[in-house]
């Protein structure tokens, strides 16, 4: 969906657009407009909490006063405002986490893609996760997790697709 | 803050943290710049130097007018009203033959008793032309030549024009021989120094996937780098200038030793502002062209 990858024949639809056939200097923008937590949280560790979340605002080519102003926000919305301006060497394998979703949302992202945010937590931190996920969805974005969790996936009840051996073999929705 | 003033100021304050994170490459990268900026600026210097003997020399031409032996005062005396009255000649001064054989015997010491072992002396009297300094005196020097012609008291004239159009020619050769040479020389550092900033591209692979993944343009994530590598050109070519005047200085110190006033030819007066705000550019370009190769490196990052 990051047009990473290429899928090897059809057609890969993100927010009304054709990712595979999108040109390259296009790829930048369509990144910009998805807001992506990694299992490994990829955080810039040179910098603090702040500016990791900042830079994708930066990137973005928004004001360096609004671009604080944001970022404060959305690592208060995580829980981290008093966690600002340490580096992610300091920080828990949880707040971490809740760092890369502050950056994942900070840009208000039409879609939030989830790629096993999970799976470096503890069941506890897990669901205090996807509380954020939910709250986040609340609040009008589409989120997309991918996981193999199905505990996790059970206590969220929501949609579900499940694929096996790269097919759609299940899409429910629980209520 | 305009978009672009704002991508410059991140360049330069991520260009700084990289500075502050990893020294050792970044060092490196700017003492090959200034190495390399400083052997350019010593060639300069000792250019210029030469280049501005040369130019003085130009502008203070003498003509000897060289007379055939036993001229008849009078004819002697016609010569030397009808050359003082060529506009630019600012003295003539006679120099009979004793004058001569003193002035050989003073340059010459090694040879000094060769004309004493003749039976007279060969050497023929002469006059002097002093010319006006100014670029107008090969012009001057060319009116002397062409009022003295045909007179039968003259010998032979001679002025040093062509020997310096010669002197002049030959360093116009050397510095596009070196210049070309240089631009050799500069290609095959650029690729060196782009060797040792791809080491610091390297070093921020995990960070370039990053910034590739939320979105950052190409240019946003090679514009630290680029700015990096103009600052360590800049830095090297300051470095080089404070090298050659150290140099020169130092140098200074052993005038003495070397014969024929070869320092003051070679490197009497400092570089000129001109050669020295060309080696800070083309250090600065040098290292933008070194940074551009490297960060070539990060489209295979680039997924």
């Amino acid at each position: 969906m990051l047009r990473r990858e290429l899928p090897t024949q059809g057609q890969l639809i993100v927010n009304g657009r054709n990712v595979v056939s999108l040109p390259p200097w296009k790829i930048p923008e369509l990144r910009r407009s998805i807001g992506v937590v990694f299992q490994d949280f990829k955080l810039i560790r040179r910098k603090s909490a702040l500016e990791n979340v900042a830079y994708v605002l930066n990137v973005a080519g928004v004001p360096r006063g609004e671009q604080k102003r944001r970022s404060y926000l959305a690592l208060k919305g995580v829980g981290l405002q008093h966690r600002l301006n340490v580096t992610p060497d300091v920080l828990s394998g949880g707040e971490q986490q809740r760092v890369a979703i502050a950056r994942a949302v900070v840009n208000e992202p039409e879609l939030l893609l989830a790629d096993e945010p999970t799976g470096n937590l503890d069941p506890d931190l897990a669901v205090e996760i996807m509380r954020l996920f939910r709250e986040i969805n609340a609040r009008g974005t589409t989120v997309v997790v991918a996981t193999h969790d199905r505990d996790l996936i059970r206590r969220m009840q929501r949609r579900t697709i499940v694929l096996e051996h790269g097919r759609l073999s299940d899409s429910s929705v629980s209520a | 803050m305009s978009p672009v003033i704002a991508h410059l100021r991140y360049f330069v304050s991520d260009a700084v943290d990289e500075w502050r994170h990893s020294p050792g490459p970044n060092l490196l990268a700017t003492a090959t710049l200034a190495a390399v900026m400083f052997v350019a600026g010593l060639n300069f210097l000792i250019l210029a130097n030469l280049k501005a003997h040369v130019g003085r020399w130009k502008n203070d031409l003498r003509v000897s007018v060289y007379l055939v032996d036993g001229a008849r005062a009078a004819d002697v005396d016609a010569l030397y009203a009808k050359i003082s009255a060529v506009p630019g000649v600012a003295r003539v001064e006679r120099v009979d033959k004793d004058e001569a054989l003193r002035r050989f015997r003073a340059s010459f010491r090694d040879l000094a008793d060769v004309p004493a072992e003749l039976e007279t002396n060969p050497l023929p009297a002469s006059l002097e032309v002093v010319l006006d300094s100014g670029p107008q005196a090969r012009d001057t020097a060319r009116s002397v030549g062409e009022a003295v012609a045909g007179a039968t008291v003259v010998e032979e004239i001679r002025y040093d024009q062509a020997f310096l159009d010669r002197i002049d020619a030959l360093l116009d050769i050397a510095r596009w021989g070196g210049a070309s040479l240089g631009l050799v020389v500069l290609t095959a550092v650029a690729f060196v120094v782009s060797g040792v900033l791809r080491l610091t591209v390297y070093a921020r692979r995990d960070e370039i996937d990053i910034m590739n993944l939320v979105g950052a343009s190409p240019m946003l994530v090679r514009g630290p780098f680029l700015v990096a590598g103009v600052a360590q050109g800049l830095m090297g070519g300051l470095l080089a200038l404070f090298l050659v005047e150290g140099a020169r200085r130092a140098a200074r110190g052993y005038a003495g030793a070397i014969p024929g006033g070869l320092f003051d030819l070679a490197a009497g007066s400092p570089l000129p502002l001109g050669p020295s705000c060309f080696v800070v550019f083309v250090g600065a370009a040098l290292g933008f062209v070194s940074a551009w190769f490297a960060v070539r490196e990060a489209r295979d990052l680039e997924r």
